[in-house]
């Protein structure tokens, strides 16, 4: 039997057990591995005044360029401190997650530290942040390219793990180990059910597990990246998914699930199938009854999604879902290529209303193509829709940071199209103060003002908005940096 | 106004609106009025008693706790009035916030609760815009 500590680095939820660490531990102890797990996310928050934690997630959020001195000092010598658990473990193997972009500078730090010491395991890191890369418009090296060419860890798994990690514990090549070009899994029904048998439930914040239903999606919306994760969607089969959170819930008394899915209705007949397996289920069966879950959604018109699938939802136990509509402007939707119109909203909202299922609604100020007749029409939306605010089925409505865009989106790909510069900006994970020549007058500013105007009224009129702290600070944070002079020399070459 | 009841075992009902009694048929195991004005509070009476039907009032199914809805075994008394949206929009929200405890971290009132309006950010934020439009 060999040993393996696996860690969770920040920044993820603390709210339930890391569901990528639970989804490899089968794959460790199918290879006679012993784990053991240390989220170091969750004892950031544990150990850390919650102000700090406050610095320090805005820090890896890419928010805040550089921590105070301090807190620096102080967050490293912490990262020492654990590390010297890890080392004189002895363990033959330490699996490293980062879960994503906001992970990469705790990733940095981690790694820049844990060289220095004498650690005599391998070392292992994936997750979908050693994909990913800092100052994305310039650099075209992966977080894990740059920690293998470093020497500081032995092994990078790109893409999905499952299979990549089992052909690497018994020294077999795959797709997607040390080079970053995995292959995707195609049948997901065929990997282990995810084991939280290591983690101890009560140290987080809520009683919830994740499920993954699907990957990818079924959309290909322009301002979106999922696609270089997942480049084919797949489904998992209705029963497949109703067994896991059956099990789950008699394993671990876990009433509360949360798709971790891009779109849990990607695939519309799975998705009533699986409803109605588990609506069934609690009809019948007393230890099942309390069972919930959370998951995005997609909207789409009738047709598509008729009446009987949100009764079963609702009979399932489906208590919020957040749906992307981006914006109220079916010319601005068509032109992201969302796929659905003004009347497939209204219908969304009158079935929601219906079944009482509460939605997050995720919008974006400033499409390239947004005019202000297309502003217009969200703020005459936010007026339409007062009555779902006022009944908690528009639950939650996002207006974030402004449109800013993802490297090797589709729109980054075409911005010759839209004329949009994308050399000049700043050094965040995405670009926010673009400017197309197609739409001249929306500019950052004028984002900016709309996002304002969106914010004002969606208060007064009473919608919830969550995290709207964070997000003025940080739109407040790239005006600040935002340079007039930028724009208009991108205009003259632009012009010339 | 829409009022409508459902329970799979439903087999009479009835609703008292300022002393007038309306019965009901009971089809698809639910029963349907149709108010023509808004009523301060209506009455449901249905059989069989102990059953906790659902109830959709104008189409939207109603939490008997945001809507201050009583139950008793045999019938809901639900006080509806001109400002029954807004009620049940109050509650909601002292629903959200009670849901966080005593003496909640605001920072997660900002992100599960989501309603302030944060004056002096967004005070900053036109003060910033408009001296930036200025040097355009």
């Amino acid at each position: 039997m060999k040993n393996a500590i696996l860690v969770n680095l920040p920044l993820t939820e603390t709210l339930y057990p890391s569901a990528s660490l639970a989804a490899i531990i089968p794959i460790f102890k199918t290879n006679n591995y012993q784990v053991e797990v240390i989220d170091l996310n969750l004892e950031l928050t544990e150990e850390f005044l919650p102000e700090e934690v406050d610095r320090i997630y805005s820090w890896c959020e890419l928010t805040l360029e550089n921590l105070e001195y301090d807190l620096e000092i102080k967050l490293s010598q912490w990262l020492e401190y654990k590390m010297q658990y890890i080392v004189s473990s002895n363990v033959d193997m330490l699996g490293v997650s980062v879960f994503s972009i906001y992970s990469i500078k705790i990733s940095k730090m981690f790694f820049d530290l844990l060289g220095d010491k004498k650690f005599t395991g391998s070392i292992l890191v994936g997750g979908n942040g050693v994909s990913s890369n800092l100052n994305a418009t310039t650099n075209n090296k992966s977080h894990g390219e740059d920690l293998l060419e470093s020497k500081l860890v032995d092994h990078v798994i790109f893409g999905e793990g499952e299979q990549s990690l089992n052909c690497l514990l018994q020294n077999k090549q795959h797709p997607g180990i040390d080079v970053n070009t995995p292959i995707q899994i195609e049948n997901l029904d065929t990997l282990p059910k995810p084991d939280y048998t290591d983690f101890d439930f009560d140290r987080y914040h809520d009683r919830r597990l994740l499920i993954t239903g699907s990957r990818g999606c079924v959309r290909k919306c322009t301002f979106c990246d999922i696609e270089l994760t997942w480049p084919k969607f797949r489904q998992r089969s209705a029963q497949s998914m109703f067994e896991e959170i059956v099990e789950h819930r008699l394993k671990y008394n876990i009433n509360k699930f949360e798709f971790t899915d891009s779109l849990i209705n990607g695939s519309v007949s799975e998705w009533i199938r699986f409803n109605d397996l588990l609506a069934n289920a609690k009809a019948k069966d007393k230890d099942l009854e309390n069972i919930s879950y959370t998951g995005q959604f997609i909207c789409r018109d009738e047709q598509s999604q008729k009446p009987i699938m949100y009764e079963l939802m609702h009979y399932a136990g489906c208590r919020q879902i957040t749906v992307g509509i981006e914006s109220f402007s079916e010319s601005v939707r068509n032109d992201m290529k969302k796929k659905f119109s003004n009347a497939a909203i209204d219908y969304h909202l009158e079935q929601c209303a219906k079944w009482a299922i509460p939605n997050i609604f995720l919008m974006i100020v400033g499409y390239p193509t947004e005019t202000l007749a297309d502003h217009q029409s969200n703020l005459d939306a936010v007026k339409r829709y007062k009555i779902y605010s006022d009944m908690g089925v528009i639950f939650m409505l996002r207006w974030g940071l402004t449109m800013h865009i993802y490297k090797d989106t589709p729109l980054f790909k075409s911005a010759n199209d839209y004329k949009i510069d994308i050399i000049k900006d700043n050094n965040l994970d995405a670009l926010y103060s673009w400017v197309s020549d197609l739409n001249p007058g929306l500019d950052f500013l004028e984002r900016v003002r709309r996002r304002i105007e969106l914010h004002e009224l969606s208060y007064n009129l009473g919608y919830h908005q969550p995290n709207t702290r964070n997000e003025l600070q940080s739109i407040l944070s790239l005006l600040n940096e935002y340079t007039v002079e930028q724009n208009k020399k991108t205009w003259i070459l632009e012009q010339a | 106004m829409i009022i409508k009841i459902f329970h799979t075992e439903l087999r009479n009902a009835e609703i008292q609106i300022d002393n007038n009694n309306e019965k009901s048929e009971i089809k698809d195991s639910s029963a349907t009025w149709m108010v023509p004005y808004v009523p301060e509070s209506v009455e449901i009476m249905f059989e069989p008693f102990g059953i906790t039907p659902k109830l959709w009032i104008d189409n939207f199914l109603i939490n008997f706790w945001l809507a201050n809805v009583q139950q008793q075994d045999h019938k809901l008394i639900i006080p509806i009035g001109n400002d029954f949206f807004d009620r049940y929009w109050v509650r909601d929200g002292q629903g959200r916030l009670q849901s966080l405890g005593v003496n909640p971290d605001p920072i997660l009132v900002d992100k599960i609760v989501g309603r302030n309006f944060h004056q002096s950010l967004v005070d900053d934020i036109k003060f910033k815009l408009d001296e930036k439009r200025n040097l355009s």
